[in-house]
């Protein structure tokens, strides 16, 4: 066991747990109030406060806080702490550290039933469930075509990944490529780049549940995942039910990377780097490695988010933001962790 | 009787059996050897044995009852399996690996607690691995990985360890070391053992049985002494061997030396 401040006697320290818990609320805070409206941080902790008590001081500050800045924090919460949940989950699974959320298709088959309902003029709450139903199908598929294989070997499920990933990249450019050009494929384009643009608390109400009750379930089974990260043989003879353990994981992280993407469009990155950060601090083991992915996966995407929508007039995209600024964070502690 | 194997055949799909009726039974605290030519199946025999490779034929019996109609949870409180020595993708501190060894007792939602860490730090102790508990299992040396998977199986608290190829690649020192804890787990503590290893020595100086397969489809199974002899070796392995008898402090050690192609 690591025994350092985070760590001690093989829990985390009361210090760890309030960090962890403290690190995504004080930096959705401060979020909070920057933006084209500069809001100081009293008037934010005002206006949350006023959703309680029905005590309005200033309907201005109200309105930006409350309707337009705190749903948008809220999904990045959710979404950053199931990603990186989904990317975590998923690296142990496959015994692989660059597995990432989508690895069996999930994305591809979300993104294509999004541009479908873009296409068919879909109101965002429509295209939403369209793509979630869509990335639901789209791992059912997966499933299906590695569930020939009686051996039950990973190989053939990450095979089969790649194949109904390519297949749904294929009809999504198609649809892509029947798209008018001048309104509707421009709308494709940025909803596939990520963006927290169009939160509603409608919006976190249909795509969260499954997020949660996913990362819920992960995280009551965490320590089973070291486990399945060992080799096959060596997961058999743990005297765990393999093949229920993996079906169980393999659910969770899709369904919450199939709500994430619906909600959000694709936010890369974050569900490989995120988890690396969390191993380099307290280790591989998976009892520590999950809840401090989900805390910092939550806090760094309210940071993205918020660059998103500060960095420049016009909103960046996410994926384009957490590879941008994701790369040369994760070059960097690749390089530290090596000198230690 | 702890361990019988009544029949067994296995043979990898689409190609040529490879096991073909293989009998063998094992005794509370005895140890059995495994040995053969590299690729005669010997890891393939060890994994069919306790059910990790189905056989095609016949049936294992762990305490008289048939694996097939255990629940996987029993099959594994009782027996503990190591493979051989590989790395691991993401990397365990020796304390953790050793944890993991107790997965079988833990319900699905219970995670290794304070009595878990106690029973590891305990058995790392009684193992000499104190000082492992902080290490990166990816780290460590071969020995330094063989002694923590040890412990590993052990703190599942098992009837039966399986072993495949525990001394291999490991230095005079480590061999020795890894050989008397087998040794002492069986005869002392009653864990009964089955090792597979390419070196007749090391067999001859622990196990109590061996098993000896080659490629003439010949089988060579009984006590250690009586089928560890130059002639058996030879046949199985294609080589001329000489057996010498050292005496050494009170003890007979049979040295097992190939010394060229037959």
């Amino acid at each position: 066991m690591k025994n350092n401040c985070l760590i001690k006697k093989g829990h985390f320290t009361p210090l760890a747990i309030i960090v962890m818990f403290a690190l995504p609320v004080i930096i959705g805070m401060i979020c909070m109030c920057v933006g084209r409206m500069e809001v100081p941080l009293s008037d934010v902790v005002e206006s949350i406060a006023a959703i309680f008590t029905g005590q309005k001081n200033n309907i201005q500050n109200y309105s930006i806080i409350v309707n337009l800045r705190l749903p948008r924090i809220l999904m990045a919460i959710i979404v950053g702490a199931g990603l990186t949940c989904a990317g975590n989950t998923f690296q142990s699974l496959f015994s692989n550290p660059l597995a990432t959320p989508d690895i069996l298709g999930v994305t591809s088959g979300t993104c294509v039933g999004a541009i479908l309902a873009i296409i068919l003029s879909c109101s965002i709450l429509e295209t939403q469930l369209i793509a979630l139903v869509f990335g639901l199908a789209s791992v059912a598929f997966t499933i299906r075509i590695a569930g020939k294989n009686k051996s039950g070997s990973m190989v053939y499920l990450v095979l089969a990944g790649v194949i109904a990933s390519s297949l749904f990249n294929a009809i999504g450019s198609l649809l892509k490529y029947t798209a008018d050009p001048q309104d509707k494929l421009p709308e494709i384009t940025y909803w596939l780049m990520g963006s927290f643009t169009s939160a509603t608390y409608h919006k976190i109400l249909i795509g969260s549940p499954f997020i949660l009750i996913g990362i819920a379930i992960i995280y009551l089974l965490r320590w089973r995942l070291n486990i399945l990260a060992l080799s096959e043989d060596e997961a058999k003879a743990s005297g765990i039910d393999l093949k229920k353990t993996r079906m169980i994981f393999i659910l969770a992280s899709t369904i919450i990377t199939a709500s994430a993407v619906s909600m959000c469009g694709q936010v890369g990155w974050i569900g490989l780097l995120i988890p690396h950060c969390a191993r380099m601090l307290v280790g591989s083991n998976n009892r520590y490695v999950v809840p401090v992915s989900i805390s910092l996966g939550a806090s760094f995407m309210i940071l993205i988010d918020t660059l998103s929508r500060t960095l420049s007039v016009i909103e960046l995209p996410l994926s384009v933001l957490t590879a941008i600024i994701g790369a040369p964070v994760f070059i960097s502690l690749l390089n530290r962790s090596n000198l230690r | 009787m702890i361990l019988e194997i009544e029949n067994g055949c296995f043979g990898y799909p689409k190609q040529e059996e490879i096991l073909k009726n293989i009998n063998l039974h094992l005794e509370k605290g005895h140890i059995l050897s495994v040995l053969g030519p590299n690729g005669i199946g010997k890891t393939t025999l060890l994994k069919c044995m306790i059910g990790l490779l189905p056989w095609t034929k016949g049936r294992s019996l762990l305490n008289g009852t048939d694996l097939r109609e255990m629940k996987s949870r029993d099959i594994w409180n009782t027996i503990s399996y190591i493979p051989q020595a590989h790395s691991f993708s993401f990397s365990y501190t020796g304390l953790e690996m050793v944890m993991l060894g107790r997965s079988s007792h833990l319900g699905l939602f219970e995670q290794p607690g304070a009595r878990e860490i106690e029973m590891a730090e305990a058995m790392m102790e009684k193992v000499g691995i104190t000082r492992l508990a902080g290490k990166d299992c990816n780290r460590m040396s071969g020995g330094e990985l063989q002694m923590v998977l040890i412990a590993r199986a052990l703190i599942n608290e098992p009837e039966l360890i399986i072993l495949d190829e525990p001394e291999t690649g490991l230095d005079f020192h480590n061999q020795i070391l890894v050989l008397n804890m087998i040794e002492r787990l069986a005869h002392e503590e009653g864990i009964s053992a089955i090792m597979n290893t390419h070196y007749p020595t090391n067999a001859m100086s622990i196990a109590d049985e061996a098993f000896m397969m080659n490629r003439k489809g010949e089988r060579f199974y009984g006590t250690a002494d009586s089928i560890l002899n130059e002639q058996n070796i030879s046949r199985s392995f294609d080589v001329n061997v000489i057996v010498d008898e050292v005496n050494y402090k009170d003890r007979l050690i049979r040295n097992i030396i190939p010394v060229s192609l037959t």
